[in-house]
């Protein structure tokens, strides 16, 4: 179930969000939508000097109040007998001096506590600890924001976060020309679509509802829903494989390292919440193809890590035995890698063709980066599948640079999701799995009542370099790989999101990650012991009917025996 | 325009403790007499030296490719845009056709158009723009307007562990198509001086850089301009008993291969390093094969409709009642370049050896 704000509020949050797009920040005036390396704001208010010192290049002040609005009864999405807030429970402890402080930071990304500035010093507080001073001492701690200048996200589910958690903050503010902000916030909390739901024997929700940040529409009137429904057992599934993405990609990094994986290795850590948003909503009767980023896709699909382990070694066990290698991965309804920048777009639009002349309703998805989308066959079956109405969806994944040329220098518009022109477009947060999600519902639901294809713009980064041979830090600064890894990294923003909305404890986290360590470990031990394929299939599969069987080639072995190894699986 | 065909590089290869790599044992050019000052170069260092020098020496001369601002991916463009400017070596987008098509345009206009794929197996979404526009732009115009200001530079052939992307020669794609010109360097030295003179050939050239060369192929190289003729192959090594053919690194396979067939067959072999695909020089071979009646062809390319299959063809013809024993290939196999197999799948020297033993057995 979706809730969506009243219009008025999602307008006057649009008004804001203009407001404050248009706001001089030269970081964003020269960035795309990749933020690059902020550059110190100019437009700072005059008592900056409490700015904290180590945040100071990157933090715009915002002062601001809320009203305090009435509290709203806990959201009741399913009926859950006696439920209630957690912050309604009794705190026992003693009484400590109201927090006062400035939050200056929305997560400590290893504690996920806020951090509080206080006289200069930095204390971390978890939320509990600032309800518990707030409830003991009867005042409301006094919290300054401030955010992160190119990160309206953050900081507007900061926002949502803190109106829903900490109804007895006061939030100061000196400026009144947030009003309209303010107001929007206020008027959105009260929709009261950002409670949890609770569960009244262990006090944790069953689900929750959370705002992402707004999508860019192109020649469409209305866009997917912002706010967006998340159950419990959805959290624990996408945290899942988010963590064991980034654990296959870590261990092939060092398995790279160690030279069991040679030649070519393209690793996707930062990108995952745009393949997992996707097969949050895929059905079986949808197709994806991808380029050579396809370790974390092959798992998705259902390829065991084992599998995408050893064809990462070249190892018999691999989903290809080892033929394919790194960029030439495949699973059932997934057509697989391609080492060929941009060839596999027209694949996925035949693929959509496919669907419909079948009369199935479903969708393909072509994956390509911002680099490939420069190149002309992409174009081309733009054409194609909008003359022929196809069920099929392109996804541009902006990471911001093809291999070292970043996407300003190579592309004359860098708002991928407009180069259809004539194909209707959507921008989404492809660092956010929920905006991802609730973009990719919106999508498919589109392109199976026979509207015909979309384009979508993943906004997301690599961290890594382009490929194990690319260090990664020639063409861009180590402080942008730092900062997107602390503000926008899909994993620790989503994590920090489901813990603070009580929809999973750190311990049930921490399972994840220990598991999805230990599994990725044991696939590593077996990707190396594992043996590769036989020498006659070097003659294997070259043709289903080959009309000589001999493969030609002299060799002291002279010549080999063509072999089918097969059998295929996409018929 | 200079044309100092320099003909400095025919005789007298010697192996000066050469750099080995995982497929073949490099043997270096034997330093140029008269030639000026030198400097050890690797393949790479004497490419970017001869586009130095071109940019230098030719102001309409513009460099362009993928990544090629911060060096290309082989390095062969360091420094050149810091050099000479963005305005002479600049970053293209992703597109391969466009890039072509885009030289051809510049290079109609008499600017010197020095275009890199980045690799050339991802030289195929251009091929249209190679093959029907590049190559044909002379013909059919009569001669009105030719492009034969552009040159392709573009790193081939396999590397270790490439795979099937990284690793492919596809020079018989372009050989088929008259018009072009296709040429691959051995080493350091000949690259510079091939390179320049593709450069300033006004036909249009590709110019395939085989990768495992880049770094292992390290020359005494001249400091100064050169050329080296286009169509004219080498002879390495002389010798009466069997004719061994092949370019690139596949020319050091053989020469190993020469030492190996006279230690333990007491056979001397010619080695000839063909150098130009495109024309190639059909004399030079024919003479060695009617002084030795036996021949050796090999490449990495797959066999059917490898260059080599042209190379027999054109034996048989001319040297037919010279011929002790039917020409021999050893090429790639006929599949796709494989991601494991690779040491399978190289022509290495003992795949020549046992080739050249059947050839002496004959
Ligand atoms: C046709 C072709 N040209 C060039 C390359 C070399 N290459 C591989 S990836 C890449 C950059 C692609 O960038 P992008 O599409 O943005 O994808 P990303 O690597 O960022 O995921 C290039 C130039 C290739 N593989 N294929
Ligand atoms: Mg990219």
């Amino acid at each position: 179930m979706t809730m969506t704000p009243s219009d008025s509020a999602r307008q006057r949050f649009n008004q804001f969000q203009s407001k404050v797009d248009s706001s001089p920040l030269p970081s964003q005036q020269n960035s795309g939508n990749v933020p690059r390396v902020p550059v110190e704001s100019s437009g700072q208010p005059s008592n900056s000097n409490i700015m904290p010192t180590n945040f100071s290049g990157f933090l715009q002040r915002i002062n601001f109040s809320i009203p305090p609005p009435p509290l709203p009864p806990p959201m009741l999405l399913t009926p859950v007998p006696s439920a209630q807030p957690y912050y309604s429970s009794d705190f026992n402890l003693p009484i400590s001096s109201p927090v006062r402080g400035i939050l200056t930071n929305w997560h400590d990304p290893n504690e996920n506590n806020f951090i509080l500035e206080q006289c200069n010093k930095q204390e971390s507080f978890s939320t509990e600890e600032i309800l518990f001073n707030s409830k003991k001492t009867d005042e409301k701690p006094q919290i300054q924001l401030y955010k992160f200048s190119d990160q309206l996200k953050h900081f507007h589910t900061s926002l949502v976060k803190l109106k829903t958690d900490l109804e007895n903050v006061n939030l100061i503010s000196n400026e009144l020309d947030l009003a309209s902000w303010s107001e929007s916030i206020a008027s959105l909390s009260s929709q009261r679509s950002f409670s949890p739901i609770f569960h009244s024997k262990n006090g944790y929700a069953t689900e929750a509802t959370f705002e992402v940040q707004p999508f860019k529409l192109h020649r469409l009137e209305s866009g997917p829903p912002t706010t967006v429904t998340l159950t419990r057992d959805e959290a624990l599934h996408y945290y899942t494989q988010l963590q064991t993405i980034r654990r296959i990609e870590a261990a092939a990094g060092n398995l790279y390292k160690e030279k069991i994986i040679r030649g070519f290795c393209h690793l996707y850590s930062g990108q995952e919440a745009v393949a997992c948003g996707i097969t949050a909503i895929i059905k079986p009767e949808d197709k994806v193809i991808t380029a050579y980023r396809c370790h974390g896709w092959t798992y998705l699909m259902g390829a065991t890590i084992k599998s995408v382990l050893c064809e990462l070694t070249g190892r018999k066990s691999g989903c290809a035995r080892g033929k394919g290698g790194s960029m030439h991965m495949y699973a059932r309804n997934f057509y697989g890698g391609n080492g060929i920048v941009g060839a596999q777009v027209p694949l996925g639009v035949g693929l959509a063709l496919a669907l419909k002349y079948k009369g199935i309703k479903g969708v393909s998805f072509s994956l390509y980066g911002d680099g490939a989308a420069n190149q002309g066959q992409v174009f081309e079956v733009y054409n194609m599948a909008k003359l022929w109405n196809l069920p099929t969806i392109f996804i541009c994944e902006n990471n911001g640079y093809g291999m070292g040329t970043s996407a300003e220098r190579a592309a004359a518009s860098t708002d991928y999701y407009t180069r259809g022109d004539y194909i209707p477009g959507l921008w989404v947060d492809g660092m956010d799995i929920l905006a991802v999600r609730s973009a990719m519902q919106f999508c498919r639901d589109y392109c199976t009542s026979d509207k015909g294809p979309l384009v979508v713009e993943a906004a997301t980064y690599r961290y890594s370099g382009h490929s194990m041979s690319d260090p990664g830090t020639s063409y861009r600064t180590r402080e942008e790989i730092q900062e997107v890894r602390q503000t926008r990294d899909p994993i620790t923003s989503f994590r920090e999101k489901i813990l603070n909305a009580d929809l999973v404890t750190s311990d049930e986290l921490k399972k994840i990650e220990v598991d999805a360590k230990k599994q990725v470990d044991e696939a590593v031990k077996f990707a190396k012991l594992d043996t590769e394929v036989g020498l006659a299939e070097l003659a294997g599969d070259v043709y289903s009917a080959p009309l000589e069987n001999q493969i030609r080639g002299t060799t002291p072995f002279t010549n080999l025996n063509h072999v089918r190894v097969g059998p295929a699986v996409n018929l | 325009m200079l044309k100092r065909a320099v003909k400095l590089l025919r005789t007298n290869i010697s192996n000066n403790g050469g750099r080995s790599s995982s497929s073949f044992t490099y043997f270096a050019e034997k330093t140029p007499e008269n030639r000026g000052p030198t400097e050890k170069l690797n393949m790479f260092q004497a490419i970017n030296n001869a586009l130095d020098l071109v940019l230098r020496t030719d102001p309409s001369s513009v460099i362009f490719g993928e990544d090629v601002g911060f060096g290309g991916v082989f390095r062969c463009s360091l420094d050149l845009q810091k050099k000479y400017g963005k305005e002479r070596v600049f970053n293209t987008p992703l597109c391969e056709q466009g890039i072509v098509g885009f030289g051809i345009g510049l290079a109609v206009t008499g600017t010197t158009a020095i275009a890199e794929i980045q690799f050339a197996d991802y030289m195929f979404p251009a091929f249209d723009q190679i093959v029907n526009e590049a190559a044909k732009y002379r013909y059919r115009s009569g001669n009105l307007f030719n492009c034969g200001k552009l040159t392709i530079r573009t790193p081939s052939s396999a590397i270790g562990h490439g795979g099937l992307y990284h690793s492919q020669s596809p020079e018989s794609y372009y050989t088929h198509t008259p018009g072009l010109k296709i040429v691959i360097p051995r080493g350091a030295l000949k690259a510079k001086g091939l390179l320049l003179a593709c450069i300033r050939d006004e036909d249009p050239c590709i110019f395939f850089e085989p990768k495992s060369l880049y770094r292992a192929a390290t020359d005494e190289v001249p400091v100064g301009d050169y050329e080296c003729e286009l169509g004219k192959a080498d002879i390495l090594r002389t010798g009466t008993d069997v004719t061994l053919i092949g370019w690139g690194p596949q020319v050091h396979v053989l020469l190993e291969v020469a030492d190996l067939a006279k230690e333990k067959l007491k056979v001397n072999c010619e080695v000839i390093d063909l150098v130009s695909l495109l024309p190639w020089d059909k004399q030079t071979v024919i003479n060695s094969i009617k002084k030795t009646g036996k021949v050796l062809i090999a490449h990495e390319a797959p066999k059917t409709s490898g260059f080599g299959g042209e190379i027999a063809s054109t034996i048989q013809e001319e040297c037919f009642l010279h011929l002790e024993a039917p020409v021999s290939r050893v090429t790639g196999f006929d599949t796709p370049f494989p991601h494991v197999f690779e040491p399978f799948y190289l022509p290495n020297k003992w795949r020549c050896f046992e080739a050249v033993q059947n050839l002496v057995c004959f």
